[in-house]
């Protein structure tokens, strides 16, 4: 038989699902950042590759402050904490205390150049009055040891190189180099620094969890050492509380719907295989769905996309539930005529969800669009095992007894309706009513910030670092490329002093020119020095010192660190290891901080000013602006996705199509206007929450017009399917997330409202049966 | 860049901290400023010359530290939590012209917060800190007594060969020996503790 053959062709194919998951699921990267949501910039390769470095860059470093009035204790506290986290897998520094080696390193390294290279300060002096270099050096003799750099008369006699190299103390972002350790003052007391890298590991939940009781195990080590005050910051921190969050929601979320559905189950069934009936369609769909997923991805799937799309395919239950309901309908139960009875909504509930689902695929958000796969592929698989199966699976079921038959039809027959009297309606009305009022009430927030949630604790944390350290901000950065690199470089610089000039924040901005200057620049520095000393400056400066043969000597010094200075070669040293991220794919990038306070249009028309190459990029505002976009375009979306509902359901539902659609109109509109009561922003995910209203509310519409003769079995599916999902759904306002609170909110005011008024459009008993 | 910032800082603290103090085991002065002159004699390798200079300094206990040359020449260079500063304008470059709010161009910029911390524990007697970066011995009594500094830290020691200070009550004499052969000898004198409040110049010169 053609069925049979389909639905055990089915079960192989499922079986080979299980068996691929098992073993292809745990060496899947469950993708936890946050970043991973985003969109990625669209067009420019040097954007993308740029903004994907910054990001690598930042997601791989973190800084951890150990704060004491007592120093000792501070230091005490770093070391236990920096030796504990070496022995992590997945850290690959953890830097306490800085080798004597590598903090000279920066003078070797930069030593046989150093007459190519000139503080800002110093090249606006020679560049003004050759005969400044005089005085320069004059005052920089007299001044009291260490103060001018340090290098010494023998190996600096300008004094320009020790100059230079304390301009880029800022380079070191407020920290201070003291005893070998990384100090800096936190509210009066000292912080000693741990500057950790963590080293390629694993995205995945048990690496994560591995990574995050290091870290606490470290912390124990260092509170052992002293009661220290400890400061984390860095992005891995986030993550790891957001995954612990994601993962523990979605235990919550998942094993507290499964249970409200066994308790309800087996209370309207008593019986233990109905049950699992109402289970299975979830159960299939959901394996079936992360598989596609991990296909579709090529194992590269991420946490949030499995919370939400799990949720949804929770919505498949309605199938099962509408099926095996038929045990409340009079006479034997025969599995073949319950499926001929009901298999046509259950169709058309699948195909109006995942019409509504369909639109996630046109949002160019991973994310999303996994949410979205996950969704179509668990409905639908869902559906698939409900129409083979069901049939077979339920034979020999025991229709429930004649109390409880009894008490269903009493409750069909006794739920208010429209076309019975003015009561329902008015009510209805005034619901509606309210849910416009509230829809007034709403206000729009696209921040993307609302798509993750920020742990308090460690938000202070992060805040209380960024102001001692002076980070830079996140996301916001300029791009610089050009025809070769002489021209990137020219133009890095032009901006960087622009920069300067324009905001006192502009003073520590880094960029590659900041260690390398374009050969050009380093021509005109070396030139001027030695247009300066020709110029009188070496023979004045003899007389003055009384040493005659002085003048010959500077010459022979300015020879000695005349050697220009590549690019390749900086990148190429260890000392350039801190900033690399500044160079990437042949274009200059320049993080900016987050204390500038120029506006992104200043900067832009700042940028305009020096280049088409000069590109500023800003990531956060980037991705709010298209979240916004996106949620004025979903809208658009939503709305014609309704409408084709609509046509789809006129040829099969005719006159009754908008009793159909009623219910999931008067949900959307409570589920909106309980947003705007409630005060909680609008934004994409709240509207994904609509779409779902949408999608369910459809369902039941057409569950309650396609039951005229089976009004009692249709009510119990409807009552019991939205019921686990409202729970199930409801959790979600309990999220610590924004979004997920707003779509809970939605959702949960939104389906109840669907779910509540679906049967108050029941067509009534005597009308003749339309199809 | 680092090792030189820590050379300059260890420098001057332990010329003016140290300056107005008895030495380590004592109890040392808290009041809130320090003033006094100084005469300053380099001798560096390659120049014949003994550069000579003269000035005043001023140390304010949380505000940092102004050391300013008046001869041969006027010239004012700040220490402040923020960074090292030199100073033009106002009494920086002229003792009589008062009006006139200093300018500070950065020498370095970055946290100096830590190394204030520091000099002020030393001021107020604990030298602990102190004993940590340098190899420290101590000579003679409480009314004339030397020290001598010699730094642990290997890159320190690039730059700095030893420090030796003599004193009584106050620090009277300090004699850095640079790494590179240059010598500087510091003599102090008349210095003066007071508890008032910094005059209008040099509280905006350690402004942060």
């Amino acid at each position: 038989m053609f069925r049979k053959t389909l639905a055990l062709g089915w079960a192989l194919a499922l079986a080979a699902c299980a068996i691929w998951l098992a073993l292809r699921l745990p060496k899947a990267s469950l993708e936890s950042s946050i970043f991973a949501l985003l969109p990625e910039r669209a067009g420019d390769a040097a954007v993308r590759s740029a903004s994907q470095a910054l990001r690598a860059e930042a997601e791989k470093r973190f800084l951890i402050l150990f704060a004491d009035q007592d120093p000792e204790r501070a230091t005490r506290a770093a070391e236990a904490y920096a030796a504990r986290l070496k022995t992590s897998k997945a850290v690959a520094e953890a830097i306490c205390a800085i080798p004597p080696a590598g903090a000279g390193r920066m003078l070797d390294f930069f030593s046989p150049h150093r007459y190519r290279l000139l503080s800002a300060q110093d090249r606006a002096a020679l560049r003004q009055d050759g005969g400044a270099l005089k005085d320069m050096i004059q005052r920089g003799l007299y001044l009291p040891p260490g103060v001018s750099g340090g290098l010494g008369f023998a190996q600096d006699p300008f004094g320009v190189f020790g100059r230079w190299l304390a301009s880029k103390g800022s380079a070191a972002g407020g920290l201070t180099l003291q005893d070998g350790h990384l100090i800096a003052m936190v509210d009066g007391k000292t912080a000693v620094a741990v500057l950790g890298v963590l080293g390629p590991r694993g995205r995945g939940m048990e690496a994560q969890s591995a990574l995050a009781a290091d870290f606490a195990a470290a912390a124990e080590a260092a509170r052992k050492a002293g009661p220290v005050e400890i400061i984390r910051s860095g992005f891995v921190f986030h993550e790891l509380v957001a995954a612990r969050q994601a993962n523990r929601e979605m235990t919550s979320i998942g094993s507290v719907s499964a249970v409200l559905l066994l308790i309800l189950m087996l209370a309207v069934f008593r019986g233990i295989r109905p049950t699992l009936l109402g289970f299975l369609p979830v159960a299939v769909g959901c394996l079936a769905a992360t598989a596609v997923l991990l296909l579709a991805w090529s194992g590269k799937v991420h946490l949030i996309a499995m919370v939400f799309g799990s949720t949804i395919v929770g919505v498949a239950e309605d199938y099962g539930m509408l099926f095996i309901a038929g045990l409340y309908e009079e006479g034997p139960w025969d599995p073949a005529k319950r499926m001929a009875e009901v298999g046509r909504s259950i169709f058309l509930g699948m195909l109006t969800s995942v019409a509504g689902y369909v639109a996630l695929f046109f949002v160019p958000i991973p994310g999303l669009r996994q949410i979205g796969v996950f969704s179509i592929a668990g409905l639908v698989a869902s559906w698939i095992s409900v129409a083979l199966w069901y049939p077979w699976l339920s034979k020999g079921l025991k229709p429930v007894g004649p109390a409880s038959r009894r008490a269903a039809a009493s409750l069909a027959a006794r739920w208010p309706k429209v076309s019975r009297g003015y009561l329902a309606a008015a009510t209805l009305a005034l619901l509606a009513a309210i849910s416009l009022w509230g829809c007034l009430r709403l206000s729009v927030d696209d921040d993307v910030r609302l798509l993750y949630a920020q742990d308090p604790v460690l938000k202070k944390e992060q805040d209380r670092a960024s102001a001692v350290l002076k980070m830079p901000g996140t996301g916001r950065f300029f791009l610089v490329k050009g025809a070769d690199r002489e021209s990137i470089l020219a133009s890095e610089e032009k901006l960087l002093d622009t920069l300067a000039q324009a905001d006192p924040a502009g003073n520590g901005i880094l960029g590659v020119t900041s260690f390398v200057p374009s050969a050009a620049r380093q021509s005109a520095d070396l030139e001027s020095l030695r247009k300066a000393l020709a110029g009188g400056a070496a023979a004045g400066l003899a007389r003055e010192l009384e040493t005659p043969e002085l003048a010959a000597r500077m010459t022979t010094a300015l020879d000695g660190g005349s050697q220009p200075l590549a690019l390749d070669a900086w990148l190429a040293d260890p000392v350039s290891l801190p900033f690399r991220q500044l160079w990437r794919d042949s274009a200059s990038v320049i993080p900016l901080p987050a204390d500038l306070a120029l506006s992104a249009q200043a900067l832009r028309a700042l940028a305009g000013a020096i280049g088409p190459g000069v590109i500023l990029v800003d990531q956060l505002q980037d991705v709010t602006d298209t979240l916004a976009f996106l949620r004025r375009h979903l809208v658009w979306v939503l709305a014609v996705g309704a409408g084709l509902v609509a046509l789809a359901l006129i040829p099969m539902l005719r006159l009754r199509t908008p009793a159909a659609i009623a219910p999931a109109a008067l949900g959307v509109a409570a589920g909106l206007g309980a947003l705007g009561l409630s005060g909680l922003p609008l934004n994409l995910f709240a509207l994904l929450a609509l779409a779902l209203i949408l999608g369910m509310g459809i369902d039941y519409g057409i569950f309650i017009q396609e039951s005229r003769r089976h009004r009692a079995s249709a009510l119990v599916a409807i009552n019991l399917g939205a019921l686990t999902n409202m729970i199930a759904f409801g959790m979600l306002a309990f999220s610590t997330t924004p979004a997920l609170q707003a779509f809970g909110l939605v959702l949960g005011a939104g389906l109840g409202v669907a779910w509540l008024t679906a049967p108050c459009f029941s067509p009534s008993e005597g009308n003749p049966h339309a199809s | 860049m680092k090792a030189l910032l820590l050379s300059a800082c260890l420098a001057l603290y332990s010329l003016s901290a140290l300056a107005f103090s008895a030495p380590v085991p004592r109890q040392l002065s808290t009041a809130p400023l320090l003033y006094g002159l100084f005469v300053q004699e380099k001798s560096i390798q390659g120049i014949k010359k003994p550069l000579v200079s003269r000035g005043d300094f001023l140390v304010a206990k949380d505000k940092g530290v102004i050391w300013r040359t008046q001869k041969p020449f006027s010239a004012a260079v700040a220490v402040t939590g923020k960074g090292i500063w030199a100073v033009q304008g106002g009494s920086g470059t002229d003792p009589k012209e008062t009006a006139a709010a200093p300018k500070r161009t950065p020498i370095h910029q970055g946290n100096l917060g830590a190394t204030m911390g520091m000099i002020q524990k030393i001021l107020a007697g604990d030298a602990s800190s102190l004993e940590k970066a340098f190899q420290v011995e101590a000579s003679g009594n409480d009314s004339a007594w030397g020290l001598s500094l010699k730094p642990k830290d290997a890159v320190l020691a690039r730059f700095v060969a030893r420090v030796s200070l003599k004193g009584g009550a106050h620090v009277d004499e300090v004699e850095y020996l640079e790494a590179n052969g240059d010598k500087t000898h510091i003599a102090f004198s008349e210095v003066i503790e007071s508890g008032g409040a910094l005059s209008s110049w040099p509280a905006l010169v350690l402004q942060d």
